[in-house]
C-alpha cells in the first residue's frame, strides 16, 4: 500500500465504528471516486476544523458566536435544556416541541471513566443561571435531558443539587414508553419505569 | 416449558451438536473431563447470557475457533421460540426467532433455566459471596427485570467507589467532590434497596415452601428458615423507607468508606442465612442437614417457579446425586418425577439417577453425545 493511502487508512480507522477494514475499503473507494469529490470531503473536514467551534454561551458546535440559537429572539431565554451531545440538540430541536434554549455538556459524569464535573460544561451553565449584568432575563426553569441511564441519571441528580438553592426550577425529562410502541414488547425494566412515573388523568 | 432441539457449536470440547432432547429426563453420563459439565452449561448460557463457570462468555469458544454458536429451540405454552446465542471473543449476539433482541434486557422472562449442582450442597457453609450469587441467580429467575437492575448497580457501585478512591488519595479534595459523592449515595442507595427489596420479596415467597420442603426430606421436626442478613435498620424498613435508610447508613459510614476506598454497605455486602433450629445452619448442621437444607431451597425454587410462571422451568442437575446419600437421592428423584420439569441430568453412573420412565441416556465421550 502506497503512503499516502496508508495514512489515510490509519486516520480513518480512528474514527468510531470504523476499523482497519472499513478503512481500507473507504481509502479504496476514495481512490476510485472522482477528484471534484475527494476535494470536495477534504475541504468540508478542513472548513470542520477551522470554522466549526463551540459556542460560548451553549457550548453548542457553530460557526459564529454566539450561535444561531443563543440569539435568536423567537426561542424563550427563560428555558434551557441541557444535554451531553450536540447529537443531542439535534434530536430535540428536530420535533419543533421546544422552543428555549440548550446548554451542551458534552460528556456525561463517569468515575469510572475518570470524567468528573470539571470534564463537563457546567461553570458556562452555571454563568448563565448566575445574576448576570441585568440584559438578559433570568433563566426559570432547567429541563434536564440526559440519558436514563447510570451515568445520565447521576448527571441529572448532581445539575439538581447544584442549580436547586439558586431558586430555579429544575425538571428532568420524562422516561417509559416509546409513541406507537407496543407494551408487549416492552422490556420489564422500562415498564417498571413507566409505571413510577405515571401520570393521574 | 422444554427444549425441543438444541445445537451447539464450537463450545468448549464438545463436537458441534444436533440433540433433540426427550421431554422428561436426559441423562448424560460418561467420565470426569468429557464435557457433560460443558453440555448443561451451553443450556444455561442460551438461557441466561452468563455462565456459571466463568464472568466472561469468551472461555467458552472453543480452542482456536473465533466464533461459537448455541441455539435452542423451546416450546412454551403451546408456543415455540428459538433462542440463539452468537459468542466471539469480544462480543456477543443475543436473538430471539432470528431477531437481534434489543435491549438485552428483552431477552429474559420467558425461558427459566434452574441449574443444581454439587457446589450448591457446600454453600450453607461457604463464602457469603457464593450465597449471594446463589440468591440472585434464583431472583432473576423469578423476575426478568432483576439483572439489568443488578448490573445498573454493579456500575453505580464501582463509579462510587472509583470516587471514594480519588477522594482518599487526595486527588479530589472532599469540600468539592463533596456533592459529587452525595449524588452517588443517593443513586446508589435507591438502586441497593431495590435490589434488597427484591431478594427479601424472594426469600418471602420461598420460606414456606422452603420449610415445608425440609421436613418432607429430613422428617426431623426441626424448625429451619431463611435469614436476610444486612444492616438492621434497612432490612426492617418498608420497601418505601429503605432507600432513605441506606443512605442513612452511607452518611454514616462515609469517612470510613473514603478511607478504604470501598463502599461498606449495600447488596454486596448482605447475606443470607441458613437457620437450623434457630441457629446458623453453616456452622451447625451435619454434613447431611447442610444438603438437606440446599436441596429443599432447590425443590422450594422450582416449585416457586411452577407456581410463578404457569410452566415448570427446565432443570440442570450436575452430577448432585454421587454428593448425596441414597435417601436423599431418592427424595430428589421421587420430588422430580412428581413434577412435569424437562431434566438434564449429568452423572458418572447412570445408576445413580433413580428415575425408570420416560428416560433417555447418552453417553459424553471426549465431547461428543453418543
Amino acid at each position: 500500500m502506497s503512503d499516502p493511502i496508508r495514512r489515510l487508512v490509519q486516520h480513518l480507522a480512528r474514527l468510531p465504528g470504523v476499523g482497519e477494514k472499513t478503512g481500507t475499503r473507504l481509502a479504496f473507494h476514495l481512490v476510485r471516486a472522482p477528484r471534484q469529490q475527494t476535494r470536495e470531503l477534504a475541504q468540508a473536514l478542513l472548513d470542520l476544523a477551522d470554522r466549526i467551534r463551540l459556542c460560548s454561551v451553549c457550548a453548542n458546535v457553530t460557526e459564529d458566536d454566539p450561535c444561531a440559537t443563543c440569539t435568536d429572539p423567537r426561542r424563550d431565554p427563560e428555558v434551557i435544556c441541557v444535554v451531553a451531545t450536540p447529537a443531542d440538540v439535534g434530536a430535540i430541536d428536530r420535533g419543533g416541541h421546544f422552543r428555549g434554549r440548550y446548554h451542551v455538556l458534552h460528556a456525561l459524569l463517569s468515575p469510572l471513566e475518570g470524567i468528573g464535573p470539571d470534564d463537563l460544561r457546567i461553570a458556562e451553565l452555571m454563568q448563565r443561571l448566575g445574576p448576570g449584568d441585568g440584559t438578559a432575563p433570568p433563566v426559570r426553569e432547567v429541563i434536564l435531558a440526559t440519558a436514563p441511564s447510570v451515568e445520565g441519571e447521576a448527571t441529572a441528580m448532581y445539575l439538581a443539587r447544584l442549580i436547586k438553592p439558586l431558586g430555579v426550577t429544575v425538571s428532568r425529562i420524562a422516561t417509559g414508553l416509546p409513541v406507537g410502541g407496543e407494551l408487549e414488547y416492552t422490556d420489564q425494566a422500562t415498564i417498571a419505569r413507566a409505571l413510577a412515573g405515571r401520570a393521574t388523568l | 416449558m422444554r427444549i425441543l432441539a438444541l445445537r451447539v457449536r464450537d463450545v468448549r470440547n464438545l463436537e458441534p451438536l444436533e440433540l433433540e432432547p426427550a421431554p422428561r429426563f436426559n441423562v448424560f453420563h460418561g467420565d470426569n473431563g468429557q464435557g457433560k459439565t460443558n453440555l448443561l452449561e451451553t443450556i444455561y448460557v442460551v438461557a441466561a447470557l452468563r455462565s456459571f463457570r466463568t464472568s466472561k462468555l469468551a472461555d467458552l469458544l472453543r480452542f482456536d475457533t473465533q466464533v461459537a454458536h448455541i441455539g435452542a429451540r423451546v416450546e412454551r405454552g403451546g408456543l415455540e421460540r428459538v433462542y440463539e446465542l452468537t459468542i466471539e471473543p469480544r462480543s456477543r449476539r443475543a436473538r430471539i426467532d432470528g431477531k437481534v433482541v434489543r435491549p438485552l434486557a428483552r431477552y429474559f422472562g420467558e425461558f427459566n433455566v434452574v441449574l443444581f449442582a454439587p457446589e450448591d450442597l457446600q454453600l450453607p457453609r461457604g463464602a457469603p459471596a457464593d450465597r449471594r450469587r446463589f440468591l440472585d441467580r434464583a431472583v432473576f429467575n423469578r423476575r426478568g427485570d432483576f439483572m439489568p437492575l443488578a448490573q445498573d448497580l454493579d456500575r453505580v457501585l464501582r463509579s462510587r467507589n472509583a470516587l471514594l478512591r480519588e477522594i482518599g488519595d487526595g486527588r479530589k479534595p472532599l469540600r468539592t467532590a463533596g456533592t459529587l459523592l452525595d449524588v452517588y449515595d443517593e443513586q446508589f442507595a435507591q438502586l441497593a434497596a431495590t435490589v434488597t427489596s427484591a431478594r427479601l420479596a424472594y426469600l418471602d415467597e420461598l420460606r414456606p415452601r422452603f420449610a415445608a420442603a425440609f421436613e418432607a426430606i429430613a422428617r426431623m421436626g426441626i424448625a429451619v428458615d431463611l435469614r436476610y442478613v444486612g444492616p438492621d435498620e434497612v432490612v426492617a424498613a418498608g420497601p418505601e423507607a429503605r432507600a432513605a435508610a441506606l443512605q442513612a447508613r452511607l452518611v454514616a459510614t462515609r469517612p470510613q468508606d473514603i478511607a478504604r476506598g470501598a463502599t461498606s454497605v449495600g447488596p454486596h455486602r448482605d447475606d443470607v442465612v441458613f437457620e437450623f433450629g434457630g441457629r446458623d445452619g453453616g456452622a451447625f448442621a451435619s454434613q447431611g442437614q447442610l444438603r438437606a437444607l440446599v436441596l429443599a431451597w432447590k425443590t422450594a425454587e422450582l416449585d416457586l417457579l411452577t407456581e410463578i410462571h404457569g410452566e415448570p422451568p427446565i432443570l440442570l442437575l450436575d452430577d448432585v446425586s454421587s454428593e448425596l446419600d441414597p435417601q436423599r437421592n431418592r427424595y430428589l428423584f421421587d420430588f422430580l418425577a412428581q413434577r412435569r420439569s424437562q431434566c438434564f441430568i449429568t452423572t458418572t453412573h447412570p445408576r445413580h439417577v433413580l428415575v425408570a420412565d420416560e428416560r433417555v441416556d447418552h453417553e459424553v465421550r471426549e465431547g461428543k453425545i453418543i
